[in-house]
């Protein structure tokens, strides 16, 4: 009782300091989720070490060891040497870079248009909510795969191409989700008081709903990118992504197709196997530990 | 006095759609033709139980729901034919309290921004010191302090919050106010406050306020006059000491003999009524009310009853007075 006549106190005094701003409660919340922490950091490191790969790579991309072809793990080479005679390790460190990238970008545009998508949706309502919810109907009933190898099929595998293939495939999910919560935050008191101030459309939708709809498009963003990354290694492990000799994960593991590399040098298909696991269950921890913690429903102890 | 806002035969029906293709299968009629205006100056109290159409009425003057037909004046001008930017310069003159202060403000925004939002909206203060200054002064106008402005809502009590709710509104130099419940979601002591509160401002800057409430004795303590409403419809409107000394309609008769005397010894007979309010899909032939009054005849089952004018400013709509 005393303890909470010092806070009524302190409020109506402005005299306490410290601000409560809602990301430090969240930020408090996340940190005891030691699942995300983890994932965090494991991502700190792959990103970091994919951005300073140049630095970090002991060989270059291309440079080719003809003395040592096929090796496996040396002192030299410390993750072994693939059949061109190229240093794994410096590969992998490169190939993060592009997997990453592609998982960021393409994740981005489904991001870009499912949340314009869902928020037009959500805001206007009617005709247009119906035929964009449709739209989105017919697009999750398309296999994802099949779709994405048909089109990198017609317009030919590249880093870029893939990137717009799987961002257009994949913003179904968003658009409900982000439609959802404008439906939700349409009847709200705060911003029928918004509206009731004469607050614009934009004004409505940038600076009231989607701000109040980051949690959980942040939530299936994070997982978003992870689902996306495995997307990507589906497709160059096929041949429909990133061409050789530009590395990513996913191409790596196509030296696995080889039945004599696959069951006996573990070494060329495994590092990028592991980074592959690593990052995408990573970003699900870090994801599902956002979710906890933006969730309000959850009380800081 | 001066007549600042005139609502006529305002009507509210809410499609039921149903079916395969959507179709309007029926309505619910939320406000069904109700006219009443309101003066400069004054209060006017709307009451009635839940679901009568009292915060639809709220937001149709607001044009925060389209209404389905009627009339709505402020200052002489119809702001039913305003297109979408006439309306949003005129929201500057006619503002909102909401009944929820947890639902109210945005949880993402801190109290200053929530104001200075206003501010900005309306492109009132340009430089951004004489915003906070102003800001500052809206927030001591409501009793709080000019630090709370870094802080977030949900910092802040019901009480509080309703506090700013005011300050925002403030912020744009309304002249009327449609306050929706604005006490029923507080604790008694606090709900004493935020009247008193309310009443101050309106003395200090000439408000005029629409009070919706539920609440008898709150409508009695601030308003001038009373409307009383029933499924869609004002039965019985009123200044307010001749509505509580002498109301003539059943319902109303009903609704007041409800408000408790803080008196053991006075004895005081209590108008009860059966059954529930009807639903509005499917309102009552004849008045309204002839399902739940104890007075009810053959005529009140067919024909509609006409608004009478019974005295002076008292009005009410019943066959039998």
């Amino acid at each position: 009782m005393t303890q909470n006549n010092e806070v009524q106190e302190s409020l109506i005094h402005g005299t306490t300091d410290k601000i409560e701003s809602l990301w430090l409660i969240v930020w408090k919340r996340f940190k005891k989720n030691k699942l995300a922490v983890f994932g965090a950091i494991i991502l700190v490191i792959l990103s970091l070490s994919a951005i300073f790969a140049p630095l970090i790579a002991p060989y270059s991309l291309e440079e080719m060891d003809f003395m040592s072809m096929d090796q496996g793990p040396s002192k030299a080479h410390w993750l072994g040497t693939d059949s061109l005679g190229r240093d794994i390790f410096s590969r992998l460190l490169f190939a993060g870079r592009i997997s990453l990238t592609v998982g960021l970008v393409a994740e981005g545009i489904s991001l870009a248009i499912g949340v314009i998508l869902g928020a037009i949706s959500g805001f206007y309502g009617g005709k247009v909510d119906t035929l964009i919810m449709r739209l989105v109907d017919i697009f999750s009933c398309i296999p994802f795969l099949l779709l994405a190898i048909t089109v990198v099929a017609v317009v030919g595998p590249s880093i870029y191409n893939l990137m717009v293939v799987i961002g257009i495939i994949g913003w179904t999910g968003t658009a409900r989700l982000v439609r959802g919560e404008f439906l939700k935050l349409r009847n709200m008191e705060f911003i029928e008081g918004a509206k009731a101030l004469g607050a614009s459309d934009a004004r409505l939708i940038f600076l009231h709903m989607l701000p109040n709809s980051f949690a959980p498009i942040l939530v299936t963003a994070t997982l978003g990118v992870g689902s996306t990354i495995m997307f990507e290694a589906a497709l160059s492990y096929l041949g429909l992504g990133v061409q050789p000799p530009t590395p990513s994960w996913g191409n790596m593991i196509q030296s696995a197709n080889d039945i004599i590399i696959f069951q006996d040098k573990p070494y060329m298909w495994l590092p990028p196997g592991i980074a592959i696991l690593l990052a995408v269950l990573s970003i699900n921890f870090l994801g599902d530990g956002l979710r906890d913690a933006l969730d309000p429903r959850m009380q800081v102890n | 006095m001066k007549k600042l806002l005139e609502v006529k035969d305002l009507k509210k029906y809410f499609p039921i759609k149903g079916g395969l293709f959507g179709r309007q299968i029926g309505a619910v009629k939320a406000v069904d033709g109700i006219s009443f205006d309101v003066r400069e100056g004054e209060t006017l109290g709307l009451v009635g139980e839940s679901g009568c159409g009292k915060s639809t009425t709220g937001r149709l003057i607001l044009r925060l729901i389209d209404p389905t037909s009627g009339s709505v004046k402020f200052g002489g001008k119809d702001i039913l034919a305003l297109d979408k930017n006439q309306m949003r310069k005129m929201r500057k003159d006619m503002q909102i309290i909401f009944q929820d202060p947890y639902a109210s403000l945005n949880p993402r925004m801190t109290v200053g921004s929530i104001i200075t939002e206003a501010l900005e909206i309306h492109n009132l203060l340009k430089n951004k010191n004489d915003k906070e200054t102003r800001v500052h002064q809206l927030l001591e106008q409501v009793g709080l302090t000019g630090a709370h402005a870094r802080r977030y809502p949900h910092e802040f009590s019901g009480g509080q919050r309703q506090r700013i709710g005011i300050a925002r509104v403030l912020a744009v130099d309304p002249k009327i106010i449609i306050a929706d419940e604005p006490v029923s979601a507080l604790d008694v002591s606090i709900q004493a406050q935020v009247i008193n509160l309310l009443q101050d401002l309106q003395q200090d800057l000439g408000l005029t306020f629409l009070f919706i409430a539920h609440d008898l004795s709150v409508v009695k303590h601030i308003s001038n006059r009373v409307a009383v409403m029933y499924l869609g419809n004002i039965v019985e409107m009123a200044e307010k000491n001749e509505l509580y000394n002498n109301p003539r309609h059943p319902y109303t008769q009903a609704l007041l003999s409800a408000i408790p005397i803080a008196d053991p010894t006075v004895k005081r007979e209590r108008i009860i009524l059966q059954g529930d309010v009807p639903s509005p899909i499917n309102p009552p032939s004849g008045c309204r009310f002839h399902t739940r009054c104890p007075y009810a005849r053959d005529i009140c089952k067919k024909e509609e009853p006409v608004v009478k004018t019974i005295g002076e400013d008292h009005i009410v709509a019943c066959h039998l007075v």
